[in-house]
């Protein structure tokens, strides 16, 4: 069988000295590229780390473990930042690097243009910079910056208009910077017709038609509702409409954090495994799948919401359960992906292969370790879809227990795990600290293991999240499981397990950053092997990108057609709700409230 | 892991104070942990050999002008040959993958049955409309 | 397109367990007659709830058949009205509709330990229908972010017994 050599000529095309064996570091060899990805790269690390410490703050904070940091009212803007800075920019500020790289990588041609790249660059950086100055604006009394509105901001809550208008630049910027990959795609179109798109500019495409399709919704809200609000050039807004506008946008970001993950295990994961990707088909076909189906299920979050019919919960219910499906299919061909190689490596048993693996590579063992903590974490997110059990959990504890395993570390652990394979090469130095990052991703698991499994039974006792105190005279929560002191006391040891370990990772970060290319040779390479079924093994209408953009709009217009025309039939701003400043109304009730 | 248990039973008598010690002592102990394992176990593999340090005249031509400021172009490892082999695509069967499988559906579906029937509908005034 | 065999049946597999949860849900809906909050408790006034048709002045009021009652919750910043200045007090065997307003912000009414779990959103009056058999004391949390005393809103839904529970001091006329 010749499915191997069949992409030969593309390898070869990138990486003339292949013959000689000798293989340019992707720093010299395409240096814009690099230099784009180093700074998002930086700029995301940066993210982390601030959102890191304002994460121990919160664990320490809740359960009561230690109040000496903050005042409780000012828990509200540190939980802002966490949120903002993690889950949108540390994630998309890596995609960004991530997907420069992938795509000038597998297409095997630099940047078209630098000065527009730095320019979507600039224009994410400086929407991040203004966002986060309306946040931190809130923690310093004296100037009007104020954003203590989560990272939801749900409407009437109303932050300064710099908060919303960073916002806009941010996403605005993210657009352009799909325009760039896809304009690299186009070119390479032009001189290679016929030939079927690389696995990970493939997957980088899919990615970003869903974020094309499933910004419209916050970008509308921003735009035409919440920004006009916050600068007085309307009186009020509808806030089941903006809620749901948000949601259109608010479950397809999920998969922008997760499908970066995806791209990783399906490409880079099987060759740290000594091994292949199992199936390209299948990947494909699994993109595509979260093209279609990511954004008609919004409502899944609404299921608590009055004003929406159950008919339309009830279809984001079914959409959602089939949403597992591209999951569930990553799950076998990342499995089988790593087993070959397990078993090249001399594994065997049913089980046994596992440990033939290399565990002690951290690349490996960060993406490895997030896969496995994602099957738990998808398990407590099919839970939360379930429409009628989802009254059971909805707004406690449980659901940031789902979510720091899904993107706190699918995704989070996996960027970091890519990163120690990644960075020396867009740097041309080697990894630095290497002992630091082979304990790292471990530290990281067993700390979220246990912060997130009591996170998980203080939910099911009732324990509200996003909320500073949950300690009330009231009542007392009861357990099923275990007790509520042994869960606080979990969270707040789990927390502090994942602050070292983000901490760890910026020390190796930096200490690689600092350190001197020198001569030679980079201890990683970014050959990556042919799949043992390869790209052409799979249909061509997968690579259809404008059939299936169009199937995925079809959908939406069906789930959130009906709902959102009818939430504007009676006026877009009605029911009027007028805004609610956070700060300022709330600083005096502070004085009461303490 | 010992110091979670005595540290359950000393959070559970008393109140943020002694939480806020066994937090401090647990990721402590934990911290010496990693260090002892980064100081015994794991440690900065050897270096590849510097052979591939390229001069550049030669191959490398112009790249060399472009490339990074000290000492000249990076090249990555050596590409292992399994990596550039040719594949069978019949020839591997994942039964490691389907055992593991095997055990997530179990896992899976047994839970959702107890999370839905025992702690869902199960749970506390039945909620009917 | 070549799918391995194994691939084949996990597809199988996974289809199946969406089956399973899909079914399941259903089943909760239809046969266990769970009823999710949804438009049926129709608009209000989005600042002064009580001025529209489908709200009253908060408190506990009889409903039509015996045995059930009307619970009409205020949720503002930072109280539950009634429950958190007095109890929200019903009878044990009951059957008990809370309608859920808010008259500033999201908020969140959770029985906290039970499947009574919904939003308060300004403009809409959620809907929930539960039946408290035996008599016990519950705690109130607001569950949605609302601003910096959020953590202070709390209350308590007590079920009292039957014999406690005198009708005319308790219930709204």
């Amino acid at each position: 069988m010749a499915h191997a050599h069949d992409d030969r000529r593309a390898e070869t095309a990138e990486q003339p000295e292949l013959a000689s064996g000798d293989r340019l570091a992707f720093v010299d060899q395409y240096p814009s590229a690099a230099r784009i990805t180093r700074l998002c790269f930086g700029v995301s690390f940066s993210a982390l780390l601030v959102g890191a410490v304002l994460g121990i703050v919160q664990a320490l904070h809740r359960t009561n473990v230690f109040r000496g940091v903050i005042e409780s009212s000012d828990y509200y803007s540190v939980l802002t930042g966490h949120g903002v800075l993690l889950a949108l920019f540390f994630t998309i500020f890596f995609l960004s690097g991530a997907f420069t790289w992938g795509t000038t990588r597998s297409l095997g041609r630099d940047l078209p243009s630098p000065r527009f790249s730095m320019a979507w660059f600039g224009l994410q950086l400086g929407g991040a910079v203004a966002v986060a100055t309306a946040i931190f604006g809130g923690f310093v009394g004296q100037v009007p910056f104020e954003a203590d509105v989560l990272y939801t901001f749900y409407a009437p809550l109303q932050a300064h208009p710099l908060f919303y208008a960073g916002l806009a630049a941010w996403l605005v910027g993210t657009w352009l910077a799909g325009f760039d990959w896809i304009r690299s795609y186009l070119r390479w179109r032009g001189d290679n017709p016929g030939e079927r798109v690389p696995l990970q500019t493939f997957m980088v495409l899919t990615t970003m038609l869903m974020w094309y399709i499933s910004t419209v919704g916050v970008a509308v809200e921003v735009l035409v509702f919440l920004l006009p609000l916050s600068l007085g050039l309307i009186d009020s807004v509808d806030p089941l409409l903006t809620r749901t506008l948000f949601w259109f946008f608010g479950h397809p970001v999920v998969y922008f954090w997760l499908m970066p993950a995806y791209f990783a295990w399906y490409t880079i994961l099987p060759k740290l495994a000594g091994g292949r990707l199992f199936s390209d088909p299948l990947a494909r076909v699994v993109f595509v799948l979260f093209l279609i189906l990511s954004t008609p299920v919004g409502f899944h979050h609404q299921y608590a919401d009055p004003g929406v019919a159950e008919g339309f919960k009830f279809v984001a219910m079914t959409n959602t359960m089939f949403l597992l499906l591209p999951s569930f299919l990553t799950a076998f061909t990342v499995v089988a992906s790593m087993e070959y190689g397990a078993r090249r490596r001399g594994g065997s048993g049913y089980f046994g292969w596992m440990k033939a693996l290399p565990w002690a590579n951290p690349a490996f063992a960060g993406m490895a370790l997030a896969g496995l903590m994602f099957a738990a974490g998808g398990f407590s997110g099919i839970v939360n879809a379930g429409m009628n059990i989802n009254s059971l959990v909805h707004n406690t504890l449980w659901v940031p227990g789902h979510f720091h395993l899904t993107v706190g570390t699918a995704s989070a652990l996996t960027m970091m795990a890519v990163s120690y394979w990644l960075y020396p090469q867009i740097t041309g130095k080697r990894l630095q600290l290497y002992g630091l990052a082979q304990v790292q991703p471990y530290i990281w698991f067993i700390g979220m293991a246990l912060m997130s499994n009591a996170m998980h039974r203080a939910g099911l006792a009732g324990v509200p999240r996003r909320t500073a105190e949950p300690q009330y005279d009231q009542f007392s929560f009861e357990a099923a499981l275990g007790s509520i002191p042994e869960m606080r006391l979990q969270i707040a040891v789990g927390g502090t397990l994942l602050t070292l370990g983000a901490v760890l990772f910026g020390a190796v970060m930096l200490a690689t950053w600092f350190a001197d290319r020198g001569r030679g040779r980079l201890r990683v390479d970014s050959h990556l092997p042919e799949p043992i079924s390869g790209a052409e093994d799979s249909p061509r209408v997968l690579d259809n990108f404008k059939l299936w953009a169009a199937v995925a709009v079809v959908l939406v217009a069906i789930a959130y057609g009906f709902p959102i025309f009818s939430m504007v039939a009676d006026g877009p701003f009605d029911p009027a709700s007028p805004p609610v400043p956070v700060g300022v109304v709330d600083a005096a009730l502070g004085l009461v409230f303490g | 892991m010992k110091g979670l248990e005595i540290g359950t039973v000393l959070a559970t008598g008393a109140g943020g104070g002694s939480l806020l010690a066994v937090t401090v002592v647990s990721a402590l102990v934990t911290a010496l942990a990693a260090g002892a394992v980064y100081y015994y176990g794991w440690r900065t593999p050897p270096e590849p050999s510097f052979e591939g340090a390229r001069t550049e005249a030669g191959t490398v031509g112009d790249r060399a002008a472009v490339a990074g400021t000290r000492g000249g172009p990076m090249y990555e490892s050596e590409v292992a040959e399994a990596e550039t082999e040719s594949v069978d695509h019949d020839a591997f069967d994942p039964v490691g993958t389907a055992a593991l499988l095997a055990v997530y559906f179990l896992v899976v579906t047994l839970t959702w049955l107890f999370m839905y029937f025992v702690e869902f509908l199960g749970n506390g005034p039945t909620v009917v409309g | 397109m070549h799918v391995h065999r194994f691939e084949r049946i996990w597809l199988v597999a996974a289809l199946g367990m969406i089956v399973l949860f899909v079914g399941t849900v259903t089943y909760g809906a239809v046969v266990a007659g769970y009823g999710m909050v949804d438009a049926e408790g129709g608009q209000v006034d989005s600042t002064n709830p009580g001025a529209s048709e489908s709200f009253r002045d908060p408190g506990v009021y009889e409903g039509n058949e015996s045995g059930h009652y009307d619970v009409y919750v205020e949720t503002r910043r930072f109280a539950f009205v009634p429950g958190t200045a007095e109890p929200i007090r019903v009878p044990a065997g009951s059957t008990v509709t809370f309608h859920v307003v808010s008259v500033d912000v999201l908020h969140g009414f959770e029985v906290a330990g039970t499947n009574i779990n919904t939003m308060a959103i300004p403009g809409q009056k959620a809907v929930v229908t539960a039946e408290f058999d035996e008599p016990r004391e519950y705690g109130l949390v607001c569950n949605e972010y609302c601003g910096e005393g959020h953590h202070t809103m709390a209350g308590t839904l007590e079920v009292v017994p039957r014999s406690e529970f005198n009708a005319t001091a308790e219930v709204s006329a």
